[in-house]
């Protein structure tokens, strides 16, 4: 039991190890192709069905994901052998191919290959980088709780604001009101804050940018030091600072977390579709290559 | 004064059956005027089932007994099987009268009188007991607590909408009924106290969250009482009520008073009316004859109260009371079922001259009632060892009986051949043996893997260790020739405990004497330690107790019976775990091997129990085994080592901490989270959900958070689970390798759902099977993973009633637990409090 072992390091990195192996033997076998190297080769159609199981092998990663009831290894196993044989799939494919690209179906599996292992380069990248972040972004909270949090400074916010002048009242009701957070995935991933507010309240559509709550901070901080607040006003005045203050350094982490969360996601609506055409111009490229016998 | 041969008090399920019974009398002798009477102190019948929650379905277990009575009762909602019994006291004319409190019982079998609380008095030769354990709301002790809008319970909290509600009292009930009133009312909740100290954790969460949610018109009045409660006609309101704060007198309007206080136990009425009970427990069931009778002559109790809280019990037991009244010696209902049970016993004699039998030979039978000793053999298996070469001819006899039970009801006796296993070593298996003949062996391993054997006789027995402390078993057990073996589920055992000091004190004396032994002395005389255990002491000590504290001295070791200690030091101001205690591990020994300042402080992180020595003990235990010393002194040396340890890894440390504040010090197997590898693809909930027919028995996202680790709500399978304490129908089992599951005979009553200190067990309506993954991603049939299965039939499916589920470890999967196999990074991982050091060791 040890904590903190990503799949990298999985079994003493045990599938690495095989990963390899399986390059050092494949780049053997290449050595010993006659110029020029081809996939018409016996060594170019050896690295070619290896190419070819491992990929369908790789595939079945989500079938095993969604066997729920299997003893067949654990996800985790499946997992670190597919990153360690995904990685070394780019130097057997690239050895099968002999560096021989053109304006065909043959190339187009290979192109569809590379952008699936880079996606899943990525989203392996993604896998070891984020967890640690979100952890320290989100200290401890869950997603369900920064969300109740931030109600709850909005709610704050309003209530203290109703003891001071209507300008102020205004406000931070329009900042409340204009605040964006989250919205479709595109939304999530370039995390933009769109926020507005209304400073005039006499105006209430005349909107001005509310970025990172800047405006707002900015205008109760000069609304401070004015001299027209009374004492008591005052005091309300440098709470409302302090809970609007809290407020946008929440903003900030949840953006950041969907953003990050999202991120987790959208890697795979690359790496799966691509995935699913490989295995197709892959069948086609295989069944081609038998015409030219 | 009226005057009747037979009165029976309370009209549950036991007294109405009874009352039937005795109104069928009257009708086949054509009586006239009843004979008996029924007196119901509630204005309706069966006030515990009437008080279940707005359609409640009421199960029919234990499944195997017959129901033997003059009403109907099968499964159904509460509101069908309260009409049927209605129906059929109206259709048998019973005799009952309602609102009608008996306040005491005087006199002795034939001269009784009842007082009521009116005043008036009853004459009886025989009295019928059944008014249940739920006893009477305690109520509010202050003028106008009888008003109308006052109430002590609460069926449906959606009847009220927009209202003033005030709710008093601090406790489970009164929480959960203001959280449920709050979603349509203003709800004020009543606090005698400054904090909700005896709310469990859920509910204590709640009421803190609804407090300060400012969006729901709830307040909590702390440190506040009732002064007085009365009629208000104004604002709309019916009710103004006076309370006493530290603020001075607060006066509410409010449409309604809900007064949650608890119950006053009915053990007071009991013994005023001369009946004994066995021991001050508060579980005690008191003594009875064979035929229900108490120390009272021709006083009988029947239903939850003689120990019986299931229904069909209770009804069987009313029926046949009166039989017993009128002298008529009928067969129990179980007379079948003993019979079979009994099968492969060579004794070829009647169920009741064999119970007679087995009283009278074995010692702890001895000590206990007729009725006690019935329900343990109906509740027990009986094994029965025969030579390797008549097993077959044994196991067909057993088949023969099985087949011709069509109904599929009886339990025969098991066969088990010479020289099998009953339980090995390290099983998680919590039953206790009996020997009625013949002998076993006892197998323990010791340090240099030789095996020690004890041999036990009959009328001893075995596995106390592991019914006291809830820990795996220590050591084989192996049946020998011609043996015969009763063995016993822990919750039988635990009321059997309970309710009688004798035994409970004897299975102590065996349970130290053993425990002494295994640690100190394996090569000891066994006649000389029990002599050293009678001088030792037992201690109880609840979660957050300190056995001792850093710094002290101390003359006293502990050797801990059940439960985990956290050893605790002070470090540079900053208090750090070193390391948890279990069950059968010693601790605070180096006080009394020549250095008697405490260098560290114990604390219960459970409820835990210990045996305390002294010097002398000690010193008399060393000289009957060399091997005493050295384990101590080993055992010693082990934690001074962890300690160190622990230390080098001092800023990890806190993590333990919470851990142990978690509660996963009592865990055995629980699942945490690495956040430094979560991706929060939530495919750990997914599995479990479709291991367990669409329900998930974990969230991930509720759980609580420190540092990389995380503790989702998930089972931690307890040491000593909390679930099992009070399953009526003793669903709740460990499974030999340390899960802990409900099986089917689930009645859907909830206890463990309240009993439950980390919110893990659900109730849920029985799911179909799941449909395939693949099903739905390629066809478009069935749900998709995770969600519920589609089920055409559900009202069908719901009409049998919700059940509790909860995480089984998946101990039906070959593979190990769902949740873990299934996480993509290996961040889901289930760990027991052994590996709470590896914890520390992260780099």
């Amino acid at each position: 039991m040890a904590l903190n072992k990503n799949i990298l390091l999985f079994n003493n990195s045990m599938y690495g190890k095989i990963a390899l192996g399986l390059g050092i033997i494949c780049s053997g076998i290449y050595m010993t192709s006659e110029n020029p190297a081809n996939g018409g080769t016996w060594q170019g159609y050896t690295l070619g069905t290896l190419g070819a199981l491992i990929i369908v092998w790789l595939t079945l990663l989500g079938i095993r994901k969604r066997s729920y009831r299997s003893s067949l290894g654990t996800v985790q196993g499946w997992t670190s052998a597919h990153v360690y044989l995904g990685l070394v799939l780019l130097l057997i494919g690239t050895l099968h191919c002999g560096y021989q690209f053109g304006w065909n179906i043959h190339t187009l599996a290979y192109v569809l290959m590379v952008i699936v292992i880079v996606s899943g380069m990525y989203g392996l990248w993604l896998y070891l980088m984020l967890p640690s972040a979100m952890e320290s972004n989100r200290k401890n909270l869950s997603r369900e709780n920064m969300l109740r949090q931030f109600d709850g400074f909005n709610q704050e916010a309003v209530i203290i604001a109703a003891d001071l002048p209507i300008e102020i009242q205004n406000a931070v009701g329009s900042a409340i009101k204009h605040t964006t957070l989250g919205g479709g995935t595109f939304a999530q991933i370039r995390a933009k804050d769109s926020s507005r507010v209304s400073l005039d309240a006499s105006a209430p559509l005349n909107l001005v940018d509310n970025r990172d709550q800047k405006a707002l901070l900015s205008y109760i901080a000069h609304e401070l030091p004015k001299p027209k607040h009374s004492a008591e006003q005052h005091e309300k005045l440098q709470a409302l600072l302090d809970v609007l203050s809290q407020r946008k350094t929440l903003l900030n982490s949840l953006r950041l977390d969907m953003h990050w969360q999202t991120l987790l996601h959208v890697w795979l609506v690359v790496h799966i579709p691509f995935s699913i055409a490989l295995l197709g111009v892959l069948t086609a490229h295989i069944i081609s290559v038998f015409f030219y016998w | 004064m009226s005057k009747y041969h037979i009165v029976i008090i309370g009209s549950g399920p036991a007294g109405l059956s009874a009352a039937a019974r005795a109104a069928y009398h009257d009708q086949q002798t054509g009586r006239a005027e009843p004979s008996y009477i029924l007196l119901e102190g509630f204005s309706r019948i069966s006030k515990t089932i009437d008080e279940y929650q707005k359609g409640k379905h009421v199960m029919a277990e234990p499944g195997f007994i017959d129901l033997r009575s003059d009403l109907n009762f099968e499964i159904n909602t509460r509101e069908r099987i309260l009409d049927e019994w209605n129906r059929g006291v109206q259709e048998s004319k019973v005799n009952i009268r309602y609102n009608a409190e008996v306040v005491s019982v005087e006199g002795t079998q034939g001269d009784f009188t009842i007082n009521l609380k009116n005043g008036e008095k009853i004459s009886a030769e025989f009295v019928v007991l059944g008014i249940g354990l739920q006893g009477n709301p305690r109520k509010l002790g202050v003028a106008g607590e009888d008003l109308a809008d006052v109430a002590y319970t609460l069926s449906d909290p959606d009847e009220f909408k927009e209202q003033t509600i005030v709710v008093i009292g601090a406790g489970d009930a009164a929480i959960e009924n203001a959280l449920a009133l709050a979603r349509n009312n203003k709800v004020y909740i009543v606090n005698r106290r400054s904090e909700f100290s005896r709310a469990k954790e859920g509910n204590l969460n709640g009421v803190l969250a609804a407090i300060n949610n400012k969006r729901l018109d709830f307040s909590c009045i702390y440190d506040a009482g009732v002064s007085e409660v009365r009629e208000y006609t104004q604002d709309g309101c019916k009710l103004q009520i006076d309370l006493k704060t530290p603020d001075g007198l607060k006066t509410i309007s409010c449409h309604r008073v809900i007064g949650r206080l608890g119950a006053i136990a009915p053990r007071d009425f009991v013994e005023k009316c001369g009946i004994t009970f066995p021991s001050d427990k508060p579980d005690a069931i008191p003594v009875l004859s064979s035929k229900y009778e108490s120390n009272v002559p021709g006083l009988y109790i029947i239903g939850a109260l003689a120990g019986y809280p299931l229904i069909k019990q209770a009804m069987n037991q009313g029926y046949d009371v009166i039989e017993f009244i009128l002298g008529n010696n009928i067969r129990p209902v179980d007379h079948e079922l003993l019979a079979a049970r009994f099968a492969l016993l060579p004794y070829h004699r009647d169920v009741e001259e064999v119970i007679e039998l087995l009283q009278q030979q074995i010692p702890m039978f001895q000590q206990m009632n007729a009725l006690l000793l019935r329900e343990l053999l109906n509740e027990s298996d009986l094994h029965v060892s025969f030579p390797k070469a008549e097993m077959a001819e044994a196991q067909r006899s057993l088949d023969q009986l099985v087949r011709n039970d069509t109904r599929g009801r009886l339990r025969p006796s098991i066969a088990v051949a010479e020289g099998d296993f009953l339980f090995r070593n390290e099983d998680y298996s919590n039953t206790f043996f009996t020997i009625l003949e013949g002998e076993v062996d006892i197998r323990v391993k010791n340090k240099e893997g030789k095996y020690l054997t004890f041999t036990l006789g009959p009328g001893q027995f075995f596995g106390e260790m592991s019914l006291i402390s809830g820990r795996p078993r220590n050591g084989d057990a192996i049946a020998k020739k011609d043996c015969i073996l009763l063995e016993t589920p822990r919750r039988t055992m635990l009321k059997l405990v309970n309710s009688n000091d004798e035994i409970r004190l004897g299975i102590d004396w065996v349970f130290i004497t053993r425990a002494l032994q295994g640690f100190f002395a394996p090569r000891g005389n066994v006649f000389d330690i029990r002599q050293i255990a009678h001088a030792t002491k037992l201690n109880r000590y609840v979660k957050g107790d300190y056995l001792y504290k850093e710094g002290e001295r101390g003359d006293k070791l502990f050797l801990i019976r059940s439960g985990t200690v956290n050893l605790q030091k002070n470090i540079g101001g900053v208090p750090i775990s070193l390391s948890q205690a279990k069950t059968a591990q010693v601790i605070g020994e180096m006080a009394l091997l020549g250095s008697p300042l405490r260098h560290e402080s114990a604390i219960a992180v459970s409820q835990v129990e210990t045996i305390e020595l002294s010097q002398d003990a000690l010193n008399a235990l060393f000289a009957q085994d060399d091997v005493g010393r050295a384990k101590v002194e080993e055992a010693a040396a082990q934690r001074l080592l962890t300690n160190t340890d622990v230390q080098t890894y001092n800023q990890r440390n806190n993590r333990v901490s919470f851990l142990m504040d978690q509660g996963l010090g009592e865990a055995t197997n629980a699942l945490v989270i690495d956040t430094k590898l979560c991706v929060g693809c939530d495919n750990c909930e997914v599995a479990c959900a479709e291991t367990h027919g669409g329900i998930s028995r974990l969230n991930r996202k509720a759980g609580v958070g420190f540092a990389d680790l995380q503790v989702p709500v998930a089972c931690r399978h307890c040491e000593s689970p909390h679930c099992m304490k009070d399953c009526p129908a003793n669903a709740i089992h460990r499974a030999p390798s340390g899960e802990v599951f409900i099986d089917d005979t689930c009645i859907g009553c909830g206890n463990c759902e309240s009993n439950c200190v980390y919110d893990v067990i659900h109730m849920a309506y029985p799911q179909r099977e799941k449909n395939s993954v693949w099903s739905w991603m390629f066809l478009g049939l069935g749900s998709r993973p995770g969600e519920k299965p589609v089920d055409k039939k559900r009202q069908a499916s719901e009409a049998q009633g919700k059940k509790a589920v909860k995480c089984d470890s998946c101990k039906d999967l070959s593979g190990g637990p769902a949740c873990v196999r299934s996480c993509p990074t290996g961040a889901a991982k289930r760990i027991s409090p052994d590996q709470f050091i590896d914890i520390l060791k992260v780099q």
